[in-house]
């Protein structure tokens, strides 16, 4: 069945309604399943942006991502994702992607537009590394402040690199549990702490000192 | 204290009193729930009406661990929340348990990722393991059953009382 | 890196009463403005004088889930509010490249793990969007019956933890007895009573059971008691209503501009609903009204979430009364599995079985190909954007979390404010720390 979405997007384009100088800034138009697509350069997208929202009302920012293109053949590496609603008497979605180079990662923030590229863009950031800059507020979101790399690139494996083991140890010495630093990364599947020998080792560390 | 040095050894008296010190211990475990993902709401609805913990003794949950003596690891734990982790079962006193509840906390679960930890025990002490994704309540407190057999368990100098 | 207030030293200095009246007066007529400065955002006290910055940490039980605020507070108000989140970050985006269409869905559940059904459904309409392909009207329409039982059973636990919050306890006992009857049916139907994984690209698992009907009408008899039970406990109590009414005001423009989506948005006059502005499963075949109030205060999301779990039980009647007969999958062997007694008698379902079940074959879409696809989850819109290259895992597939963007506002509208409105306003908010941090 025909979506609503679908029927919308036929009748209101919103690259129609584009001042020229603006148009061709849109380097091509892309439709599947009744969702429209446009696509442009990065400087440009700013003034887009502020076209759509003010003259032609898309005052609902749904979400701002990216798209790593690592190693395939497309303009450039990222691909900044802007998905655009309008409410009202002629509600429309339509999604605006800008590409943008990996040698220069930063583009202009659209805070100010609309509140919620604030968390959008820090989220963005904090998995790619791309810039916002304007963004009041860019420190790293979902991950620790001095993690290392920006997961979701492409070259950055699954399993990450170690990060995740590379905590302390809280053992039983004596009557105080003391962190211990690991000396090689053990395994501990199947490893429990309360073996007859550990115990042992226990109970001998925790005499009073005669 | 030197209780254990006075009285000196496996005698009668001191197997009466860690029995009956055991046995309060163990019908009266407070929880301390930390609590972060799935596995937190079916703890929650192990505390609530139809899987009642508070029958087995656990019914006095509190979310201070200074005032706690079981920590129940429910959820992913991640790369951030790790030394919360450590943070929190370092406050809690002496004796101490911990149920690690669920695949998550267990061994990484379902997510081998780069930020999960794969298994609170590479870094702190666990007693007992549940698994699940997540359990079932009745899992649940057949983990708090099996605690409370390692309590029975205890003797003075176990290590585990604190002196 | 920004040094965190909990390890910095402080010099404690207290200025006079005047300075640190004109200096809150002014704090507090910015952000009226809307203008609150960057210094919100730095968390170094430089001044010294005497505030107290304190950490309301990601283990604390009126926290809903692992989230961390960070309050510098002057007596009990806070003057500034900023806030934590990614404790429980697990890569999810990062795992939909890794794994196959039909196995992510059960990644998707443990995203909102109070309501997955509600996750499932939201995935499963996304990629049948990206493939182009309808389900058949028995599966949209159980489908349906499961989102909106799910639905309730996530509103009616906020509406529990809300009055815990605030100090009335028989209220989340209450919920969650009643929470044990959907989970209840959700086994019967799914299997397991939290973390479903009930759909599949181009249906469900398998067919619900016979005495299903007998299920869902005994759960309609015995449910909406219990909303008139609650309505008795927390409109009565001028407790709970002094407590929440006026605290944590969204206006509608700040809900739009925001992004704020689902109950908080409708509770404060901007009139979105998924389900009716595009619709997808059927959902235009019933006719349910969404409700809308004005005010944007906790009251009203509270009021908000009762009133939909009222619609939700007239959706769950006229679905159940227009059930239809059927299969329950896609009959596209491009997508579905066959049936299981052809595997093992006919040579085509043998084939079209191991190359959706085999790595590297399975559901491939058009490459390039790309999708924004948006379903009405509890806390409000759950989109997912999928990106196609044409193999049988996704390039990129991108979770839209309501929790995100709704949680967003909530350092705004704390400050100024009293450390127990904070409380009270958190959990009016529901965010849903699976969710927010994927």
């Amino acid at each position: 069945m025909e979506s609503t979405a679908a029927n919308m997007a036929k009748k209101y384009p919103p690259h129609a309604a584009l001042p020229t100088p603006l148009q061709k800034m849109i380097l091509d138009t892309l439709e599947h399943q009744g969702q429209t697509q446009l696509r442009c350069m990065v400087p440009d997208h700013r003034a887009l942006l502020e076209n759509f929202k003010n003259e032609q009302g898309y005052q609902f920012l749904v979400d701002v991502t990216a798209i790593d293109h690592l190693g395939t053949d497309t303009p450039e590496r990222f691909e900044i994702v802007y998905v655009l609603r309008r409410l009202g008497d002629q509600p429309h979605q339509f999604r605006l992607h800008a590409w943008l180079s990996e040698n220069e990662p930063s583009l202009e923030s659209v805070y100010d537009l609309w509140d919620s590229a604030r968390w959008g863009e820090r989220e963005t950031h904090d998995m790619f590394g791309i810039v916002f800059e304007g963004n009041p507020d860019l420190r790293r979101f979902l991950m620790p402040e001095d993690y290392p790399a920006f997961p979701l690139l492409k070259d950055y494996p699954l399993t990450g690199k170690q990060e995740r083991r590379q905590f302390p140890r809280v053992v039983p010495r004596g009557d105080q549990m003391v962190e211990e630093e690991p000396t090689d990364y053990p395994t501990s599947i199947g490893r429990g702490m309360h073996t007859p020998e550990y115990n042992e080792e226990v109970r001998r560390d925790s005499k009073p000192r005669q | 204290m030197g209780l254990e040095s006075l009285l000196g050894g496996e005698g009668f008296l001191t197997t009466t009193v860690n029995t009956i010190v055991n046995w309060g211990r163990k019908n009266a475990l407070w929880p301390m729930p930390f609590g972060t993902a799935c596995c937190a709401i079916e703890m929650m609805a192990t505390f609530s009406g139809r899987y009642d913990i508070s029958r087995f003794g656990a019914e006095v949950v509190r979310f201070s661990p200074r005032q706690a003596d079981l920590l129940i690891v429910s959820g992913r734990i991640s790369l951030k929340m790790m030394p919360v982790l450590q943070k929190i079962y370092r406050q809690m006193p002496e004796p101490k348990w911990v149920i690690s509840m669920g695949a998550c906390a267990s061994c990484g679960g379902v997510f081998d990722t780069y930020t999960l930890i794969q298994g609170v025990d590479q870094f702190i002490p666990v007693d007992v393991y549940v698994p699940g994704c997540p359990p079932r309540p009745e899992s649940l407190l057949d983990a708090v059953f099996e605690i409370q057999k390692l309590v029975g368990e205890e003797t003075f100098d176990s290590g585990k009382h604190g002196s | 890196m920004t040094p965190s207030p909990a390890s910095e030293g402080r010099d404690t200095q207290v200025p006079s009463a005047k300075t640190l009246k004109k200096e809150l007066e002014k704090g507090w007529r910015d952000h009226r403005a809307g203008t609150t400065s960057p210094a919100a955002m730095n968390l170094v006290d430089e001044t010294g004088d005497g505030r107290l910055v304190m950490n309301f940490g990601p283990q604390h039980p009126a926290t809903h889930g692992t989230l961390r605020s960070i309050f510098t507070l002057e007596g009990e108000t806070i003057s500034e509010a900023d806030v934590e989140i990614g404790f429980l970050h697990t890569g999810f985006e990062k795992l939909g490249e890794n794994m196959t269409y039909q196995q992510w869905v059960t990644v998707s559940d443990r995203m909102n793990y109070l309501s997955a059904i509600n996750n499932n459904v939201g995935y499963s309409v996304a990629v049948e969007d990206l493939l182009g392909i309808d389900v058949p009207p028995r599966c949209a329409s159980l489908r349906v019956i499961m989102s909106e039982l799910s639905r309730i059973a996530d509103h009616i636990l906020c509406v529990g933890l809300q009055g815990m919050d605030l100090g009335a306890f028989s209220v989340m006992l209450w919920a969650f007895e009643k929470r044990e009857l959907v989970y209840d049916i959700i086994e019967a139907v799914c299997g397991a009573r939290l973390t479903t994984s009930w759909t599949r690209v181009g249906g469900i698992i398998r067919d619900v059971p016979e005495f299903f009907p007998d299920l869902v009408y005994s759960f309609l008899d015995e449910f909406p008691p219990l909303v008139e039970e609650i309505h008795m406990m927390l409109l009565n109590n001028k407790i709970f209503v002094d407590r929440v009414k006026e605290i944590g005001v969204v206006t509608e423009e700040q809900a739009l501009s925001w992004g704020i989506t689902g109950p908080i948005a409708r509770a404060s006059g901007l009139d979105i609903d998924v389900r009716r502005d595009s619709p997808y499963l059927g959902y235009d075949q019933y006719d349910f009204k969404v409700p809308v109030q004005s005010e944007g205060d906790s009251f009203s999301r509270y009021m908000q979430r009762m009133e939909e779990i009222e619609q939700s039980l007239e959706i769950i009647r006229q679905a159940m009364a227009t059930l239809p007969g059927g299969p329950v999958v896609h009959d596209d062997f491009k997508t579905s599995l066959p049936a299981k007694d052809a595997v093992h008698n006919d040579m085509e379902s043998l084939i079209h079985h191991f190359k959706l079940v085999m790595l590297g074959h399975g559901i491939q879409p058009k490459p390039g190909s790309s999708i924004y696809s948006a379903t009405e989850a509890p806390c409000g819109e759950l989109g997912y954007f999928i990106h196609s290259d044409g193999s049988d895992t996704a390039y990129r597939l991108r979770v839209r979390p309501p929790s995100l963007y709704n949680y967003a506002i909530f350092p705004r509208l704390v400050e100024g404010g009293m450390l127990s409105d904070a409380v009270a306003v958190l959990s009016s908010f529901h965010v849903i720390a699976g969710e927010l941090d994927r």
